[in-house]
């Protein structure tokens, strides 16, 4: 339906270009300046007439012209040039006036201004990288394009989010994900609900589609973040969406289709059964049973006189008779294949661009569908993008900006979860058949059981009296249970500026954004989720914020040598979060549609939080420039928030930037151009809102395992807050101070290298408390931690610029060290996790840092073993491994031929380790290849639970720990040596990983000449997305590029997550 | 012109935004969604619940696995079979849900029934205050008590000595007994109090047994038995831990760990269920004890062979076993206040000690403390007669490793306990309290015996004041060492 809707306009679009500009033909350049830098922005306009175009990001440009006609190429700060249009490829490179400063660009608050000197490392990506990346997220489409930016992604689940980390964690409890600003409206990239258990969350930054961008800035150092106050304390990703140009309507249509796989499959062991003790057993939770091979191999015998199971799909089936398990039948690739599939998207898109003179416009609409690798994920985003620029008279300009997306989903509930498709789907034993999840159970009298649940812990079905599975049958977890999502976007801005003088522009601008997420989630009864008897919630989240801005900037020329570029303003922004719903359990009726009507009252529950917070700042920055080779920028925001209160106060963050072109005067044909940079800067991060006050709840109280109680269920009675409240809170400051060099050599090579180091203090941390101290939590100013690092970012042209060949190799390198210099009130703090495994921000360590369960070792760090020769327990939990990875690099490659082009990218990220928790628990059910090893034994061996083995082959590991050699086995499985026993720190791996992230071809064929429909070009491309992975750790089963809590601030867990995946996309670019 | 008329606007906005930027933010950072404060009743109950909670929730099951009244059987509950396996943050939770839930808001209810002029409903809190420090004292040994600070002004109390925290019990409960005979004020809020309906009178013998079981603890067995005689002396005064049927929210944590968290983590497979089982070799029963029916009330087939807990009630179906759903707990009962004078009367003298325990033998016959309505358990049959003089002489019925016969009752008594407390952190205390009189077979080849718990993670974390090292699981409390 889509494509025909696209087909359709294109058509359209089409028959008016055939009548409008029939008689020309297309003149294509691209404008550079002395450097051989792209200039984007730059007016090109035929003499005499009004028709005129802009050039793009890429400064490139394409305008209809006869031959006879003539070219004005202007842009503010360059000589104008004016040239014949009897070539239709023209290669312009603009001099710089030297009676005026440079030309139009992005200041960090996403102002067009004049360009100043930054001193300050940022990285600029283009538009058409992120959309050749192939992935429907934007965050994604950032992975490995840029130095010192980390991204990763939670899962390969459609719309699935990531997480974003410049210069390493800047916070403990607080956001660490950066400002996103898209031509200049602040907007959110929440993604609520992360937690250990649930269905994958999206981020809304994935709402942003990425066929409107232009190109993107990451803004890393706190002196340029600062003029954007607390928001921008993890640095600033500045996005700019595409604009109109003069000239003629041009329309671009883009059609990609991806086929998408898993990239790493679980591999589990599929040479023992389900049972316990080497015996097969019926129901059983694990794969300890017999040999699979040693079987008889005859049919099973069933007990055909019980109960039994009649699935939908008309298949009868009993329990196996005592004894009776026969087949050698194996369903471990079925099991997983019928769950974790081919997954595939389509995504369309149409651009159109146009203007006049005084006003152009761009509106871009897009649609993408995605089938998840997941059965039954889906995803799919409508986008809407609109910008508009006027000119009102000579002096005054009117910018407005309209983005709407529309998104919905159906997402699958992962995670540690008993109702969740990863632990049901491994936890499978081999020779349990996972299809006839879904059927009547009728008891050996005939009574049936409807919508029974059947699962291999459940071999004919839940049943009328017993409706819990235990653990879901995976596919009951995709096509029974649903988690439906609907989301509205929307973003808007206005921007008016005045330029009052030469020395002074006026500049007002208001943005809004919003959005409104709807979830619901289904169990229904026969889930496992709430032993059975049914659950489901709902919640909608409303989002809106809004950002105004008033400020004065210009530039000033004091005399000849100096000059002066200064800014000014104030700023004023609310937040508002309106969350509700609520929701319901132990179903009246049987019945899987939404419906509060169905339980009791006592079993209905409503939940309603608001969360409001406004801020105000104003800010000032004044860059003077010294006979262009000199610069030097100060500014300082003094800022205040409503979430200070009652301790309300305005806090004062000063920058200053340096800058040196010290080949201003150096005439070497080697070293072409170079700048040193030198910053400082300071910003902050607030308070989360209503903090200082403690307050009282309803009283009820829960422990780990899972039992609670609510003494709303009973009369009803309140407590004082576990939490306590803080009057005296402060923000976080963070300090950085940066060093840089910009290199230009034999004007092909350049390169970027940049250190900085940054402390920021008065870290604000819920600290757990002692629960004799009357509460078990307190929100406060108690830590400070230090980041240092070293960012390098190269992009090499290796051949001439006159040869026919273009191959560019580019890369990026950085390395960020992380240290918590300072934890007051606690030794440890829980980030995310599991009680018995997590990541925590401990004293003396790097952010994050995995902590769990050891074992016992003597002050020389032997194990201390028992008297059978195993380890045993500490007592103390302790720091087993470190998240945070050495350095992380990209390097990549592209050459382009005439139409053809071929770039691709390799990423890796080296050190740091992960908490393998799926192996764990998958150790604890005979589930993992290192417990299905058969070992012989010489001599006879004791296991765990103190028996001598006999010699002979048996199921296990022969191990030493230092008591002498022992089995692994049964016993020591499922105690010390599982995921469930105490000790994590066994399942602690390196995540050192190396991908083959892009690969993409692409040819254009050029129609320009040929009229063809109106088509100027077709651009057929083929990319490949992570197409390889190496992981130092062989037996990971799972891209340790993901993470279980999504973008919280806890990293390194791994368990049983989704997997990420890799795909195949195939698109068409059409432009008119 | 143009120009001016600008710059004076613009001047006159800068001018009225820098007054008012901070009025923009101000007055709005309290949470539109929550309650600012409370009275002393309407906080009540709460601490009723959360002491409830504390005595019947994870740990209470440690104990019984520990005490092989339980089994471990999947996943993090295998290795907890082995009490030197279990680490400190096992017991964060029911840590902070005595500290945090019960103590802190007992001591707050405390304070504002003081400011009401509401004695009985402040000596009702100290009842339940008492209750709660004791059994974390009785489990923790030297813990943070005297220095316990609701202002928040002292984060981190020093840890007193275990003698001196039952020392402070005493009189704590010596004050709520003032305050409950007390007879102004509004009294004990009857809708919220789950207990005793706002009795004073039941709260009265609710303060004296809990000053005879703290007496026990120190092994003061005197004062035990004279408060005992003033505590609970009818089975419709028992002090239990009420339950419903509501997940999350009202179910017996125990119901609700065994069929809907964690349904095949812990069976009853284990030396209480052979002692109260008539088909094992371990059978306690005799000529004069049938325990047919407290074994079926206790243990039955449901989820594990030989030996599941009895989880029937409300949610699950059947007639109410220990476990069930809405089965209510006892926590202080007549039969332990019986208890506590045959243990301290042995003590003293055969003759005494075996009139005594007769006495509580004659309330169990009645089938008190059997099934939930203390009328025994379905069908089954139960009997505790008299036993005589000669059945503890060397050899007789309940003495067959002839042992002298004042030994064998006390004996024979603490294995009572041993069965009667079962779900409860009472039998943990007698275990260390008797160095194991009650003759418990342990789960086989763990190291030591379980005497205490760990201090948990959070008071390692947080508190500079836990003593460190901090004492192995095998260590004993200082009043049983």
């Amino acid at each position: 339906m889509k494509l025909k809707f696209n087909g359709l306009l294109v058509l359209l679009v089409v028959l008016i270009t055939q009548i409008t500009f029939a008689q020309e033909r297309t003149v294509a350049g691209t404008v550079t300046d002395g450097n051989g830098i792209p200039i984007p922005g730059v007016n090109v306009l035929i003499k005499g007439t009004s028709n005129g175009v802009q050039t793009d990001f890429d400064g490139k440009f394409k305008i209809k012209a006869e031959a006879k006609q003539t070219l004005v190429v202007s842009y503010i700060g360059m000589l104008k040039q004016e040239l014949s249009a009897s070539s239709t490829s023209l290669k312009i490179t603009l001099k710089s006036d030297a009676t005026e400063l440079e030309g139009l660009v992005i200041n960090v608050l996403g102002v067009e201004v004049k360009k100043n000197q930054s001193a300050s490392a940022y990285s600029k990506v283009k538009g058409t990288v992120l959309t050749n990346s192939g992935e429907s997220s934007l965050l994604k489409g950032l992975s490995a394009k840029a130095s010192g930016v980390s991204i990763v992604s939670n899962s390969g689940d459609p719309g699935s989010g990531a997480y974003i980390q410049i210069r390493g964690q800047n916070s403990i409890t607080g956001s660490t994900q950066p400002l996103f600003v898209v031509d200049g409206i602040p907007i959110s990239s929440d993604e609520i609900g992360s937690s250990t258990q649930g269905v994958g969350q999206q981020n809304r930054m994935n709402d942003i589609n990425p066929n409107d961008i232009d190109g993107i800035q990451i803004l890393k150092g706190a002196s340029a973040a600062a003029l954007w106050g607390y928001r921008a304390a993890n640095g600033v990703v500045l996005i700019t969406t595409k604009k109109g140009k003069k000239g003629k309507i041009s329309v671009d249509v883009n059609s990609t289709v991806s086929f998408d796989k898993a990239n790493v499959r679980m591999a589990l062991q599929d040479v023992f059964g389900q049972g316990s003790a080497g015996v097969w057993k019926k129901n059983n939770s694990n794969s300890f049973g017999d040999k699979i091979s040693a079987r008889s191999g005859a049919a099973d015998t069933f007990n055909t006189a019980g109960a039994y199971f009649l699935s939908d799909t008309g298949n009868k089936i009993y329990s196996i008779a005592t004894g009776g398990k026969n087949s050698t039948a194996n369903f471990n690739n079925s099991n997983m294949d019928s769950a974790i599939g081919n997954g595939s998207s389509t995504d369309n898109h149409i651009g159109i661009s146009g203007g006049s003179e005084n006003t152009n416009f761009y509106l871009g609409v897009g649609n993408t569908n995605q089938k998840g690798i997941v059965r039954s994920s889906t995803y799919e985003r409508t986008s809407l993008d609109f910008t508009s620029q006027s000119k009102i008279g000579d002096k005054t300009t009117f910018k407005s900006k309209f983005g709407y997306s529309s998104v919905s989903s159906n997402r699958i509930q992962t995670g540690s979860n008993l109702s969740g498709l990863f632990l049901g789907l491994y936890r499978t034993p081999a020779d349990f058949d996972n299809r006839d999840y879904n059927g009547t159970y009728y008891t050996a009298a005939g009574v049936p059981h409807f919508n029974s649940q059947r699962a291999y812990r459940q071999d004919i079905g839940t049943t009328a009296t017993d409706l819990n599975p235990s653990y879901n049958n995976p596919l009951w977890s995709t096509d029974i249970q649903k988690n439906p999502n609907t989301v509205d976007r929307y973003i808007a801005g206005f921007e008016l500026k005045h330029d009052a003088t030469k020395w002074l522009s006026l500049l007002a601008r208001v943005g809004l954004d919003g959005y409104s997420d709807k979830r619901i989630t289904m169990f229904p009864m026969n889930s496992s989720e709430n032993a059975g008897h049914g659950s489901a919630n709902e919640s909608v989240t409303d989002f809106q914020q809004f950002n105004v801005d008033f400020m004065a900037l210009g530039d000033v020329k004091i005399n000849n040598d100096l000059g002066l570029n200064y800014l000014a303003g104030f700023n004023f922004a609310q937040t508002r979060y309106d969350q509700r719903g609520g929701s319901y359990k132990n179903f009246l009726i049987d019945a899987n549609n939404f419906s509060y009507d169905n339980a009791l009252i006592l079993d209905k529950t409503t939940f309603l939080n608001r969360t409001y917070s406004k801020l105000s700042g104003g800010y000032f920055s004044a860059a003077f420039d010294y006979k262009s080779y000199l610069f030097l920028t100060l500014g300082g925001r003094l800022e205040t928030s409503s979430t200070y209160s009652p301790n309300l106060k305005a806090y004062f963050y000063p920058t200053a930037e340096l800058a040196y072109k010290f080949t201003k005067n150096l005439d070497s044909s080697i070293l072409t151009d170079g700048k040193l940079r030198l910053t400082y800067g300071q910003i902050a991060s607030i308070p989360r809102p209503y903090a200082g006050t403690t307050y009282y709840n309803s009283a009820g109280g829960v422990e780990g395992w899972g039992p609670g109680y609510d003494s709303g269920v009973y009369a009803g009675s309140f407590q004082r807050s576990a939490a306590g409240g803080n009057p005296n809170l402060k923000p976080e400051i963070k300090t950085e101070f940066e060093f840089g060099a910009d290199l230009e050599f034999f004007r092909k090579i350049k390169i970027n290298a940049t250190y900085y180091t940054n402390e920021t203090k008065n870290l604000l941390v819920d600290v757990p408390l002692n629960g004799s101290s009357t509460f078990s939590s307190i929100y406060g100013n108690f830590a400070t931690i230090q980041n240092k690092g070293i960012e390098l970012e190269f992009d090499a042209s290796i051949l001439s610029s006159k040869s026919a060949v273009k191959w560019n190799v580019f890369g990026n390198w950085s390395k960020n060290t992380n240290k918590v210099t300072q934890l007051e009130g606690t030794e440890s703090l829980f980030l995310a996790g599991f009680t018995g495994s997590s990541s925590r921000a401990v004293l003396n360590q790097p952010l994050g840092v995995l902590w769990g369960g050891k074992f016992d070792r003597d002050a020389a760090g032997a194990m201390i073993l028992d008297s059978k020769g195993f380890p045993t327990v500490a007592i103390a939990e302790g720091v087993i491994g470190n998240p945070n990875p050495d350095w992380r690099g990209a390097i990549g490659t592209s050459l382009a031929y005439k139409n053809f082009k071929i770039s691709t990218l390799f990423d890796a990220s080296m050190g740091g380790q992960l908490w393998d928790g799926t192996s764990g628990a998958l150790h604890n059910f005979g589930r993992t290849w290192d417990t299905a090893n058969e070992a012989t034994l010489t001599t006879p061996l004791k296991n765990y639970a103190g028996s001598t083995i006999p010699v002979g082959t048996i199921r296990g590991n022969i191990q030493d720990f230092g008591g002498g050699p022992v089995l692994l086995d049964q016993s020591w499985y499922q105690s010390v040596g599982g995921g469930f026993g105490p000790v994590a720190e066994q399942f602690v791996k390196s995540a050192s990983w190396v991908k083959w992230r892009e690969l993409t071809l692409s040819y254009q064929l050029n129609l320009k000449d040929k009229k063809i429909l109106g088509i100027e070009s077709v651009t057929f491309s083929g990319t490949g997305r992570n197409l390889w992975l190496w992981t130092k750790a062989k037996d990971l089963g799972q891209d340790p590029e993901t993470n279980l809590t999504g973008a919280s601030n806890g990293r390194g867990l791994q368990y049983f997550n989704s997997p990420n995946s890799k795909s195949l996309l195939f698109s068409v670019n059409l432009k008119f | 012109m143009k120009n001016i008329t600008i710059k004076i606007a613009s001047l006159t906005l800068l001018l009225t935004t820098i007054l008012s930027c901070t009025d923009y933010v101000d007055k709005i950072n309290q949470d539109p969604d929550n309650i600012l404060d409370s009275d002393a009743t309407n906080i009540f109950q709460g601490v009723l619940l959360a002491d409830q909670f504390f005595q019947t929730s994870s740990t209470a099951r440690d104990a019984m696995i520990w005490l092989n009244q339980a089994n471990g059987e999947d996943r993090q509950y295998v290795a907890l079979n082995n009490w030197n396996n279990v680490t400190a943050s096992e017991f964060d939770d029911s840590w902070n849900n005595a500290y945090v839930n019960c103590i802190t808001q007992a001591k707050i209810t405390v304070e504002k029934a003081g400011k009401e002029a509401n004695p009985n409903l402040k000596g009702a809190a100290q009842v339940i205050e008492a209750h709660c420090i004791g059994t974390v004292t009785s489990l923790w040994g030297d813990v943070p008590y005297s220095e316990i600070d609701i202002t928040g002004k002292n984060l981190t109390p020093k840890y007193d000595s275990q003698a001196s925290i039952y020392t402070n019990i005493q009189k704590l409960l010596d004050d709520a007994i003032v305050n409950l005979n007390a007879t102004t004020g509004a009294g004990i809020p009857a809708a919220k109090d789950i207990f005793y309906g706002g009795n004073p009178d039941q709260w009265l013998r609710l303060a004296y047994s809990l000053k005879a079981k703290f007496y026990l603890h120190v092994k003061d067995y005197a004062n035990a038995k004279a408060n005992a005689i003033l505590g609970i002396s009818n089975p419709a005064d028992d002090l239990k831990a009420k339950f419903a049927n509501s997940y999350g929210q009202s179910f017996n944590p125990f119901y609700s760990f065994l069929v809907y968290d964690r349904d095949t983590y812990m069976s009853g497979d284990g030396y209480a269920a052979r002692l109260l089982d008539p088909s094992n070799a371990l059978y306690r029963g005799n000529a004069k004890t049938d325990e047919a029916a407290r074994f079926a009330f206790t243990y039955n087939q449901e989820y594990f062979s030989p030996y599941s807990l009895n989880i029937y009630g409300g949610d699950y179906g059947g007639t109410n076993g220990k476990f069930g759903s809405d089965s209510a707990m006892p926590m202080v009962s007549y039969g332990e206040m019986l208890l506590i004078i045959a243990e301290a009367d042995a003590r003293t003298s055969f003759a005494a000690g075996l009139s005594s325990y007769n006495n509580y033998r004659s309330l169990l016959n009645t089938g008190y403390s059997i099934g939930i309505n203390n009328s025994g358990y379905e069908t089954k049959i139960f009997s505790y007669l008299a036993y005589d003089a000669a059945d503890f002489d060397a050899g007789g019925m309940v003495n067959k490793t002839s042992i002298s016969n004042q030994n064998a009752l006390l004996a024979e008594i603490l294995q009572e306990r041993y069965i009667y407390f079962l779900g409860s952190f009472e039998g943990f205390s007698d275990f260390g309290r008797t160095n194991n009189g009650a003759g418990i077979q342990l789960k086989a080849g763990n190291t030591g015996s379980p005497q205490r718990f760990l201090y948990p993670q959070v008071e390692i974390n947080a508190n500079p004041n836990t003593p460190k090292p901090i004492p192995t699981i095998v260590t004993k409390t200082p009043v049983h060492s």
